[in-house]
């Protein structure tokens, strides 16, 4: 799966990506309650087969960069956990080199349109967001936690998306590439 | 000679506690109000830490680790649980490091980092939430 940047938007930390198809957007109802999305424009979809339009929506945090993101609306807007996941995006991504006080690198952009493309394929409108967090390398997790259980889709820089879970009820784990086991990471997803 | 290669330094004991600054954005919070730190803490190949042995002796108490980083956190995981889990513990203390620095080795799965968190213990942590 690919995310496709739009090169404009792409400056000054201003983050820009298009989730990918195959998704399994739930067709409830959309909203985005909390979010300053000032701005929309639509357009076809150029570069793969949609059934919908491909729409873009500019939203802007209370002293963050404006963030754009292009997603395949079937009409119904975007999913209620976008906007939480954007926001923990903007408020957590690591900016400058050793923001962790050791030797972290800057999270990039590239890595969070990844786990962004993920997100839009393994979760539905119900889904609960997760907290998203900064990696050393660049790149980013996602996180679910709740009773003590634990799920985390994790994009390191230089390695293939993996994910992990752990039951604390039983105290079984799991920890294997992403991309084969999509459909086994929806089902615990919905756990949370 | 490469990291993998680097052995356990023996001298630093099993009930050593290890200290590493936790920075505000990879904290979670949890549903009683607390926070924990983000597994991602403890996801890097050579994994900084403080060294409490090499802080006693330097008479120097833990939460020293964060002179210089006044919005951080501190936690602590323990040198056997780190060990149990196949990675080496080496001391890495010459200039410009803090004198009590050291590495924990090793590329790191997402069940190290989970096991680290489920054992830290809070040294400095962030206050509750209201």
């Amino acid at each position: 799966m690919n995310a496709l940047v739009e090169g404009p938007y792409n400056y000054n930390s201003t983050l820009a990506f298009a989730p990918h198809i195959g998704q399994l957007l739930d067709s409830s109802a959309a909203t985005t309650p909390h979010a300053d999305v000032f701005a929309r424009r639509e357009r076809h979809p150029t570069a793969f087969s949609l059934e919908g339009k491909l729409r873009t929506v500019f939203i802007k945090f209370k002293n963050r960069p404006v963030i754009v993101i292009t997603y395949p609306d079937l009409g119904t807007g975007l999913p209620p956990w976008v906007v939480p996941v954007l926001h923990s995006f903007s408020e957590r991504r690591g900016m400058q080199p050793g923001w962790d006080s050791y030797d972290a690198k800057p999270t990039e952009s590239r890595h969070i349109e990844r786990l962004l493309t993920y997100l839009f394929t393994l979760m539905v409108d119900s889904s609960v967001p997760p907290i998203i967090t900064p990696l050393w390398d660049g790149g980013v997790q996602a996180t679910w936690h709740r009773n003590s259980n634990d799920l985390e889709v994790v994009v390191a820089a230089e390695e293939p998306a993996m994910y992990y879970f752990r039951s604390a009820t039983t105290g079984e784990e799991e920890e294997e590439e992403l991309e084969p086991n999509l459909a086994r990471v929806c089902t615990l997803i919905h756990q949370f | 000679m490469s990291n993998e290669t680097r052995e356990d330094d023996l001298s630093i004991p099993d009930t050593d506690r290890l200290f590493r600054r936790v920075p505000p954005n990879q904290l979670e919070p949890l549903e009683d109000g607390s926070w924990r730190p983000s597994s991602s803490v403890f996801k890097h190949p050579e994994m900084s830490v403080n060294i409490e042995c090499l802080m006693v002796e330097q008479r120097r108490p833990p939460e020293d680790t964060l002179t210089g980083y006044p919005n951080h956190y501190l936690t602590s995981i323990v040198a056997r649980d780190v060990r149990a889990k196949g990675h080496a513990i080496v001391k890495d203390t010459d200039p410009p490091n803090d004198p009590a620095h050291g590495l924990v080795l090793g590329k790191k799965k997402n069940s190290f980092a989970n096991a680290m968190l489920a054992s830290h213990q809070w040294i400095v942590a962030p206050p509750r939430r209201q």
